[in-house]
């Protein structure tokens, strides 16, 4: 409306600058409507402006492209204005300085001046007439005679007007053609001075019609002397046929100087209208731009909104489709594809709880499973593990998973074996592989039974390997157990009980032919039967050593300080016949343990016995008892025994810890067999070594399982 | 800052640009030094003091044609104590001075009587203008001065609605143009 309005009163300045008669007295008005016309759109536009500004930087997907629009659709309008305005601008400066042609000015100028000198020589003739008619009243003194011939003078000459007048101004008598003329033409002062001094006034003047006339002014002398000098005024029109000549010259003249005049002026107006109306144009542009490209990026602004709402997740965006054109069919299709990622969006939420409802399941099932079960991707990173991998493994499953297979290893040093089996097999790139494997590790020794598969490579969570593993330690100890159980009870069975008669055989025959036979004969069935019953004995001993070896180990703990026990056991060596340096090097940060005292010095007293055995020929011989905490919590209590002998021959040493194996002629070979079984069953581990010094027999039991209640590590981390 | 604040704050400028640029009030070429007003029944006589001057190019504009219309406007006023001056009655005073080239005379017209009169120069023209001594207003009923109080505003301008379109924008910013005088408020003792 108000394009309309400033459009309208545009018509009306152009109007108003083309001299309409109604519109020109409002010139200024219409000019300063105008500009501020212009203005307030130039303000409105501003504001526009300002406001798409604002909204651009709040978020340029709604009007990167309305500014875009908006520019171009102003560039292709706005300049060829401009160029317009220029050269129009420049045709109209120069157009006007075309109407100024110097020889239609001189051509006037000489119009004007041959115009005045003609009408005064007109008027120079008229002086000369009116002389010659003031001489006529030099005689005549009476009013009416005066009269009558100022009548005649008039008509005979053609004047307009004739009159006598004192010297004072006041008019004697007069004739006029005008006879609605009640008063005839006063003198001004100025003239009557002329007059008194005697001097004639000419002049040639406008009267109120527009024309010209002559006023000639003469004294007029009477031969009376006593009668005062009169004036006769004469004012004579230029004849008719001179006078339009007159007027058309007069006009040309006055309309061409008033032009040149305006000149400057007149460039001014024309280019300020051209340039009002440029301004004008320019605005109305830039405000039809702003519309119009709103109105073009309206709907993809919607799209674009549209767009940005299905990306924040609202599925059930719909836009309304506004017109039939590309925008409508583009509108209508993003509709479309709405509804299908609304669909799709859908589906793949039932997916995805179907996925977690079969992962929780999974997830239960594996947690339920006494078996661990461990599965590492393809780069041996630890992707899953449940719940019994913690229990049996004893980690921590939030410090494990993830890790890569080095980091495993690095974090929980008894998994090694675990790792070293994934990584072999990851290497050989074998099919499946079981193995049995034992850890040493915070609850002590562990036999794992462990089955690896490797994973089909599927996309790119495919590869990988599942490990499963049960702890089989207690199974391979009742196992074991009930293995050696029943073989010494068959031992016991069927070897102790021919033994028995053997031996009662033997004294029988001893007792009741030893006095029968000769003298020379007897030494003979003595020493047979006492051979008989010696190594009978020595079965039986052998059989109940077995049968204690084959019997399982029971454990009684009670709290116990180990250094302590440890020191009264060597006192009783100390007190022996072999002399021995015993040297104790005990960790006196050894807390309170939850040992079976009993079992404790049987492991002293056979691995002390050993050393022992070993230095009968030493010249010094020292035994050096050594007891060490490695850490509380998953650590270890560690007794070392050196001794400074031979050492154990190298074919023994792998198996020094097997029954009936021995390097002493008297032995059972039986002693480290139990004290292996007795640490077994502590969950410790015994080794055997040599040394520069002699043999080393170190046994290190897991703390977690030794440590009194009050030290329980779990209770602590409770506490 | 808030869009509406700003609105405001632009159309005051806009506002003040165009006052800013409006033609002054204060002539320079007339100036009424003083008006001696005395009543007689229906008639107001009017005895001014005028002091008029044209500049040298509104001589020049006179010179080439371009005819100058100069306007006395009168203005009967009566003074209310609470509200604002009631004007009673309007009277203009037209008088034209232009150029006869032929005759090389300036041509005073009286717009009202349509007489006459001519002058050998511009100056002895207006100075013809503002030597009149006497205006008889004509009014519609007697002035009660003993009751109320009245005053005579008036000015002389040039008239620019006549004078040509080209023109009338000098009129704003030449100061050669800035003739008219301001008003001026007389009182009507007697």
């Amino acid at each position: 409306m108000l394009v309309a309005l400033l459009l309208v009163t545009q018509y009306l300045f152009s109007l108003a600058t083309q001299h309409s008669p109604t519109l020109s007295p409002y010139y200024t008005h219409l000019l300063w409507l105008n500009i501020i016309g212009i203005v307030v759109l130039t303000v409105l536009i501003s504001f526009n402006l300002i406001h798409l500004y604002r909204q651009h930087r709040r978020s340029k997907l709604e009007t990167s492209l309305t500014w875009r629009l908006l520019g171009r659709f102003a560039l292709v309008s706005i300049i060829p204005l401009l160029v317009i305005y220029y050269f129009s601008s420049q045709f109209l400066s120069r157009g006007i300085d075309s109407w100024f042609d110097i020889h239609i000015e001189q051509a006037l100028d000489d119009a004007l001046m041959l115009s005045q000198s003609s009408i005064e020589s007109f008027k120079k003739d008229l002086v000369t007439k009116v002389e010659a008619n003031a001489q006529q009243f030099e005689t005549h003194n009476n009013t009416l005679e005066i009269i009558q011939l100022l009548d005649e003078q008039r008509e005979s000459n053609d004047y307009q007007e004739i009159s006598l007048i004192d010297l004072s101004g006041r008019v004697i008598a007069s004739s006029q053609t005008d006879p609605t003329k009640l008063l005839p033409e006063t003198l001004p002062e100025s003239i009557l001075g002329l007059l008194r001094r005697e001097e004639q006034f000419s002049k040639i003047e406008p009267d109120e019609s527009g024309g010209i006339r002559f006023r000639i002014v003469v004294p007029v002398y009477n031969l009376n002397p006593n009668i005062p000098t009169r004036i006769l005024q004469v004012l004579q029109p230029l004849p008719n046929r001179y006078a339009r000549l007159a007027d058309n010259i007069e006009a040309a003249t006055v309309g061409f100087a008033k032009l040149e005049y305006l000149r400057e002026p007149l460039k001014f107006s024309f280019i300020l209208t051209l340039t009002l109306i440029v301004l004008m144009t320019i605005t109305m542009v830039v405000w039809i731009a702003i519309f119009l490209s709103r109105r073009l990026s309206a709907p993809l602004r919607e799209l674009a909104l549209g767009t940005e709402s299905i990306a924040k997740g609202n599925y059930d965006t719909q836009l309304q489709v506004t017109s039939d054109d590309e925008f409508g069919i583009l509108t209508e299709s993003f509709n479309d594809m709405a509804k299908q990622v609304k669909l799709a969006q859908r589906k793949t939420q039932s997916a995805k709880k179907r996925a977690e409802e079969e992962h929780t399941y999974l997830d239960t099932v594996l947690r339920h499973l006494s078996s661990g079960v461990m599965a590492f991707d393809k780069r041996l990173h630890l992707r899953t593990a449940n719940q019994a991998t913690e229990t049996i493994l004893r980690i921590k499953l939030e410090e494990a998973e993830s890790s890569p297979i080095k980091d495993l290893e690095a974090k929980f040093q008894w998994l090694s074996p675990i790792t070293e089996m994934v990584q072999s097999c990851t290497d050989q790139k074998l099919e499946v592989s079981e193995q049995e494997l034992t850890l040493y590790g915070p609850s002590g020794r562990q036999v794992l039974l462990c089955r690896i598969t490797p994973l089909p490579v599927h996309g790119w969570f495919g590869g990988g390997c599942v490990v499963v593993f049960d702890d089989i330690t207690t199974l391979i100890k009742v196992q074991r157990n009930a293995a050696w159980g029943e073989v010494a009870r068959r031992l016991a069975h069927e070897i102790k009980n021919p033994l028995t008669p053997i031996q009662l055989s033997a004294e029988r025959i001893r007792s009741k032919y030893l006095n029968q036979l000769p003298i020379e004969q007897r030494a003979t069935l003595d020493r047979s039967t006492r051979t008989i019953t010696q190594q009978v004995e020595s079965l039986m001993q052998m059989v109940n050593e077995f049968a204690n070896y084959a019997r399982p180990v029971e454990m009684n703990p009670i709290e116990v300080d180990l250094n302590e026990l440890i020191g009264d056991v060597i006192e009783l060596y100390r007190n022996s016949q072999q002399v021995v340096n015993y040297h104790l090097e005990l960790d006196g940060s050894i807390p309170m343990l939850m040992l079976d005292t009993g079992r404790l010095r049987q492991i002293m007293n056979n691995l002390i016995i050993n050393a022992l055995d070993a230095l009968e020929n030493s010249d010094d011989p020292t035994i050096t008892i050594t007891t060490t905490l490695a850490g509380k919590g998953d650590g270890w209590v560690e007794i070392s025994i050196q001794d400074n002998g031979p050492g154990i021959p190298d074919n023994l040493l792998d198996q020094v810890f097997e029954p009936y194996v021995t390097s002493k002629p008297k032995g059972t070979g039986l002693g480290l067999a139990i004290v292996t079984r007795i640490v077994e069953e502590l969950g410790g581990v015994i080794r055997a070594y040599n040394n520069s010094l002699g043999a080393m027999m170190t046994i290190a039991l897991p703390y977690r399982l030794l440590a009194s209640i009050q030290e329980k590590p779990d209770q602590k981390g409770k506490q | 800052m808030n869009v509406h604040r700003a609105k405001g704050l632009l159309c005051l400028f806009v506002l003040a640009s165009l006052v800013g640029i409006t033609p002054a009030c204060e002539g320079a070429g007339f100036t009424i030094n003083n008006v001696a007003t005395k009543t007689d029944d229906r008639t107001l006589h009017v005895y001014p003091d005028f002091d008029l001057m044209l500049s040298q190019e509104v001589k020049k504009a006179i010179g080439h044609g371009i005819p100058i219309h100069i306007v006395i406007e009168m203005v009967l006023t009566q003074r209310r104590p609470l509200l604002w001056d009631s004007d009673i009655s309007h009277w203009h005073f037209p008088m034209t001075i232009r150029y006869h080239s032929l005759t090389r005379q300036f041509i005073v017209v009286n717009g009202i009587t349509n007489i006459i009169t001519n002058y050998p120069t511009a100056t002895e023209a207006i100075t013809a203008i503002g030597s009149r001594e006497l205006f008889s207003l004509q009014l519609d009923r007697p002035l009660s001065i003993a009751d109320v109080q009245y005053s005579l505003k008036m000015r002389v301008r040039v008239d620019d609605r006549l004078l040509p379109i080209p023109l009338r924008l000098h009129t704003f910013t030449d100061q050669d143009w800035q003739l008219n005088s301001t008003w001026t408020q007389w009182p009507i003792i007697n």
